[in-house]
């Protein structure tokens, strides 16, 4: 995973990544908030760094258990190890959350369909090339293929 | 690896293994099932007959003892088919009719499809597929295409037991190139998932240079959901075949290529055998065995 580094607070890890005094009270609700190259995300114990550069892939998902009883939201962040950070998140915050990274890093894919997650399941090296075409070019991911939806997942029995 | 798919590859330096073919073993594997499946029958009905204290725990253990054998049931009824299925070898000596090649990387027999993005996660809440798929179509095919003739496959080196579908060969990594474009140059048909690992682009060259496009299927990932798989398969075909797929394809499991070697769509549908009646029509009328068209 490309956890930087976890930080007690918000503000030691703007200081230590070089975004200090520019995130004042943006992840108050919304867990993520992204600086000039690192993507800061609030967690139980403190704030996970992550660098911006190495994610391909942002969505928000929503759980629910096999008879609908437990259900709830979170985003989905992939990186080019292949590996996920996930973040809790509340619905009325997950337009906000994505369109943070839409703006900020607008290489990155936001947003769930079956192409994508296909793609990425079975021509991962393919997608990641494709991603890093757009971050090279400075230009905003734009495919035919890829959506703009929340995925709908089920969630594992014991948790 | 080089590149050019013309140069013959030694992939590794592997000997041929071959996996465990046993009709013995293959039914002593059968009846263990049996013998399973008979005792569980016999257990729930003397479990039912006794008089217990009906406590969580009982019930757990009956549970527990009633699925156990039926799960090792499933696994030896697996393995005992698996143990005497027919070889290639005995499938091409017992069915004199052309073969039907399945060449495809080995990586397919073993993908799977799932409901959700795969890797692992960190933090958030666990979540789980709701299905699991099979992404090879292999016994659909063994069983829409028998028509025409047996298939045959190469089998993947180190296979402890041959998997169930079309029938194995097992050769060694320096003979497997010269085994492939005899049994290529001896088909009636080729189904070929086409790949650009150096091994499977041979196979594509290969296919296209030395047997009639029109016995060719060319299973490819659908665009519609793997369209980056379908672009990377499309780049192939431009360097590899006379007509190469449609770039603006929106749709299509495999392509069947007509006379001139233009490729025509397919969608699979329920029933495979229905999907490729058109394939398996313009075989048949192609009565002549393969050899050297090139």
């Amino acid at each position: 995973m490309n956890v930087v580094n976890k930080y007690v607070s918000l503000d030691v890890a703007l200081a230590a990544n070089g975004d200090a005094g520019s995130a004042s009270a943006a992840l108050s609700d919304i867990p993520v908030w992204i600086g000039r190259e690192h993507v800061y995300c609030t967690v139980k114990k403190g704030v996970e760094v992550h660098e911006l550069d190495r994610l391909v892939w942002v969505y928000a998902e929503m759980y629910r258990s096999k008879y609908g009883f437990q259900r709830g939201h979170q985003l989905v962040m992939w990186d080019r190890d292949s590996s996920a950070s996930v973040l809790p998140l509340k619905k009325p915050y997950i337009d906000a959350s994505l369109d943070r990274f839409r703006k900020a890093a607008p290489w990155i894919p936001v947003g769930y369909n079956e192409a994508m997650k296909e793609s990425w399941n079975a021509d991962r090296a393919d997608y990641i090339a494709l991603v890093d075409s757009f971050r090279a070019a400075g230009g905003r991911f734009e495919a035919d293929w890829a959506g703009s939806e929340i995925a709908v997942v089920r969630l594992k029995p014991e948790s | 690896m080089g590149d050019d798919p013309t140069v013959p590859q030694q992939m590794h330096d592997r000997p041929a293994s071959q996996p465990i073919h046993s009709k013995v073993a293959g039914c002593g594997a059968l009846l263990l099932a049996l013998l399973l499946i008979c005792g569980d029958g016999w257990w729930v009905v003397y479990f039912l007959g006794l008089d217990f204290d009906s406590s969580g725990f009982v019930v757990f253990l009956f549970l527990l003892s009633f699925i156990s054998p039926l799960f090792l049931a499933v696994f030896a009824i697996k393995a005992g088919c698996q143990m005497i299925a027919p070889s290639a070898e005995q499938v091409l000596a017992h069915d004199k009719r052309p073969p039907v090649i399945y060449l495809r990387p080995f990586a397919e027999d073993t993908r799977f499809i799932v409901s959700i993005p795969v890797g692992p996660r960190n933090g958030g809440k666990e979540i789980i597929s709701t299905k699991a798929v099979r992404a090879s179509h292999e016994g659909a095919f063994k069983h829409a295409l028998k028509r025409i003739g047996p298939v045959v496959t190469i089998g993947k080196p180190g296979d402890r037991l041959a998997p169930l579908g079309a029938a194995r060969l097992y050769v060694a990594d320096s003979e497997w190139q010269v085994k492939v474009e005899a049994l290529v140059r001896s088909a009636a048909a080729i189904v070929i998932c086409p790949e650009t690992s150096a091994g499977t682009s041979w196979e594509v060259h290969e296919v296209a240079h030395l047997i009639d496009p029109r016995r060719i299927l060319m299973v490819v990932p659908n665009p519609k959901l793997r369209p980056l798989g379908y672009a990377r398969i499309q780049a192939l075909t431009t360097q590899t075949l006379r007509v190469p797929l449609p770039t603006d394809c929106k749709a299509a499991d495999a392509f069947i290529f007509d006379e001139a070697g233009r490729p025509q769509p397919l969608i699979f549908g329920e029933k495979l055998s229905s999907t490729l009646h058109p394939f398996i029509e313009q075989v048949e009328r192609l009565s002549e065995p393969l050899g050297g068209t090139a």
